[in-house]
């Protein structure tokens, strides 16, 4: 199996992916440095990191797991190189997990460089406008611990769009996969700021692609279940999906 | 007789389709074996089935001595593979590929440049392999199929879009391979020449079914030679073919029928024509072609 990760790692390196995967971060920090050339007082960290969070965990995470796995399952279906991976004398399942677990890696050093990068924006920010720099502790350690959470909770959003993008050939079914679930959970979470008016989607809290999200909620109790279905209910679905495509015919 | 690929009732379908129907295919150690069929006959379906890419419907898989169903390590291990074109990695040189799969099956990189000699793509090793042309492309693929040494060789439609001299090359060096390296070679094509040039033994697939499976001679033997009369008077040529015993077909002014005689039958023949008054300015006994073989097998409404 090692040999396996040795290989991904082999074709990922001189693959595009890894610019790809610097996109969110130079995003959020480009953006994040262009709103503070506005701010008029010194504003806290907590304002930087709450919206770091925010964006990645409802609409930048799952947009980010769309693309790269459906960049992983191109590496093998825009050159037809599955008739050659899966007649390696390797177990076939291996093949897929050590693709999940890349995946889920990738997205953990991503989500890794969101911090670095909402936070480097803020500390620049400080540099060309030392007036109004942040002010309290820098939350390395509070976001990291937070990104950790929403990394885990992303765990079977991830796994269905490893899915998708590992089974089908194209690129249309991923990414509507990826833009409808996202679309559904922005709807969902718009509809749960209007409780008020009687429209209740509590229900709807467990959908895969609201699970990030939820890790951002105060709600007693939402964060333990939020992990459990998503992390390991993640988890599972990983190998459910690996034993799955290791069955199916590849023709 | 030792075999690299034994299979028994191996049998594929999809729907009501059977793609591939109760094969017994036996490819003899250090063989190289021409897997013959017309498009759509079923050969990649089979070929996919000898890899583990497709699960059988029926029938057992054993390569090189092991159980694919149950040992997939063992019957793989050994065995180098391309499966309808050159899957190569566009963003890797023709080094990086080779040294990948190296990583891959273990084997240390040493192997790898030898490889590259042997394949002839030195000068380019250093090239992605997005920028090689196809017979390139080809020989990259070859050459990482037989990293590691492989016992056996599966290739399908191998010189499928080279040029001439790219055939040529690749028809080389498989045919050399099993002197050089000890490797059975399994070839899957639908143009006979090509098995005629390479293989010693091979079996034939129509419609799913196994026609023929054994030495090409057998095969062309199978067929009969023909004996071929040019003549003044062909109508009355063909009534001596019927009455000495042959089904004689007449195409212009030429007699022909299947014919297995020897020396004193056919010297018979042409004296019963010459006797019966018709000048004959032609007559020979045709070796047969494996290319009417094949047609006459493959033909619809025929064995397949």
């Amino acid at each position: 199996m090692f040999r396996l990760f040795l290989a991904e790692l082999f074709k990922l390196r001189r693959s595009k992916l890894w610019l790809t995967s610097l996109a969110v971060p130079v995003f959020l920090f480009s953006i994040f440095l262009i709103g503070l050339g506005n701010v008029d007082e010194r504003p806290a960290w907590t304002m930087l990191e709450t919206g770091a969070s925010y964006a990645w965990a409802y609409f930048l995470l799952p947009m980010t797991a769309t693309v790269i796995t459906a960049m992983m399952g191109q590496i093998e279906y825009r050159p037809n190189t599955w008739s050659y991976m899966l007649t390696l004398p390797q177990r076939k399942w291996q093949v897929f997990l050590v693709k999940a677990i890349v995946a889920l890696v990738v997205m953990a050093l991503i989500s890794a460089l969101v911090v670095g990068a909402s936070i480097g924006a803020g500390k620049v920010h400080g540099l060309l406008r030392p007036d109004y720099a942040f002010f309290g502790m820098v939350p390395w350690k509070h976001m990291g611990k937070e990104m950790f959470e929403i990394w885990l909770a992303s765990f079977l959003l991830i796994a269905i769009q490893f899915g998708v993008a590992m089974r089908f050939g194209g690129l249309i079914l991923p990414l509507l996969t990826g833009i409808g679930g996202v679309f559904l959970a922005i709807l969902v979470g718009t509809l749960n700021q209007l409780k008020f008016l009687g429209i209740a989607t509590d229900n709807y809290n467990f959908m895969p692609w609201l699970l990030p999200a939820n890790m951002l909620s105060s709600e007693a109790g939402l964060g333990t279940q939020t992990l459990l279905i998503g992390g390991l209910g993640g988890g599972a679905l990983f190998i459910v999906i690996a034993v799955w495509l290791s069955r199916k015919d590849w023709n | 007789m030792n075999f690299s690929i034994e299979t028994s009732g191996l049998s594929k379908r999809y729907g009501s389709v059977r793609a591939v129907d109760g094969i017994d295919l036996q490819v003899p150690e250090g063989s190289v074996f021409g897997f013959l069929g017309p498009n759509g006959s079923g050969k990649t379906t089979t070929l996919r089935m000898l890899l583990g890419l497709i699960r059988p419907n029926r029938g057992r898989v054993r390569v090189n001595g092991a159980d694919l169903g149950s040992n997939r390590y063992a019957a793989l291990g050994k065995v180098g593979a391309i499966v309808e074109q050159p899957a190569l990695y566009p963003t890797l040189t023709g080094r990086q590929t080779l040294r990948m799969h190296a990583t891959l099956i273990g084997r240390g990189r040493g192997e790898v440049e030898e490889i590259l000699a042997l394949v002839g793509l030195t000068h380019a090793a250093n090239r992605k392999s997005k920028g090689y042309s196809l017979g390139m492309r080809q020989r990259l693929a070859i050459g990482r199929a037989l990293l590691g040494k492989p016992q056996l060789l599966i290739l399908d439609e191998p010189t499928n879009g080279l040029d001439p001299s790219g055939i040529a090359e690749v028809r080389e060096l498989i045919k050399s391979l099993p002197e050089r390296t000890g490797t059975t070679v399994l070839l899957s094509s639908h143009l006979l020449s090509e098995v005629e040039q390479m293989a010693d033994t091979c079996a034939l697939i129509n419609k799913g079914k196994l026609l023929f499976q054994g030495p090409l001679e057998e095969l062309k033997a199978s067929a009969g030679a023909f004996l071929i009369a040019e003549v003044d008077d062909p109508a009355r040529a063909a009534e001596v073919f019927t009455n000495s015993g042959l089904e004689p077909n007449i195409r212009g002014s030429f007699v022909e029928a299947r014919c297995d005689w020897d020396k004193k039958g056919r010297a018979a023949l042409l004296a019963a024509l010459v006797c019966a008054g018709i000048e004959v300015s032609y007559f020979e006994l045709k070796q047969p072609q494996l290319e009417n073989v094949f047609l006459e097998l493959t033909k619809p409404g025929g064995e397949g």
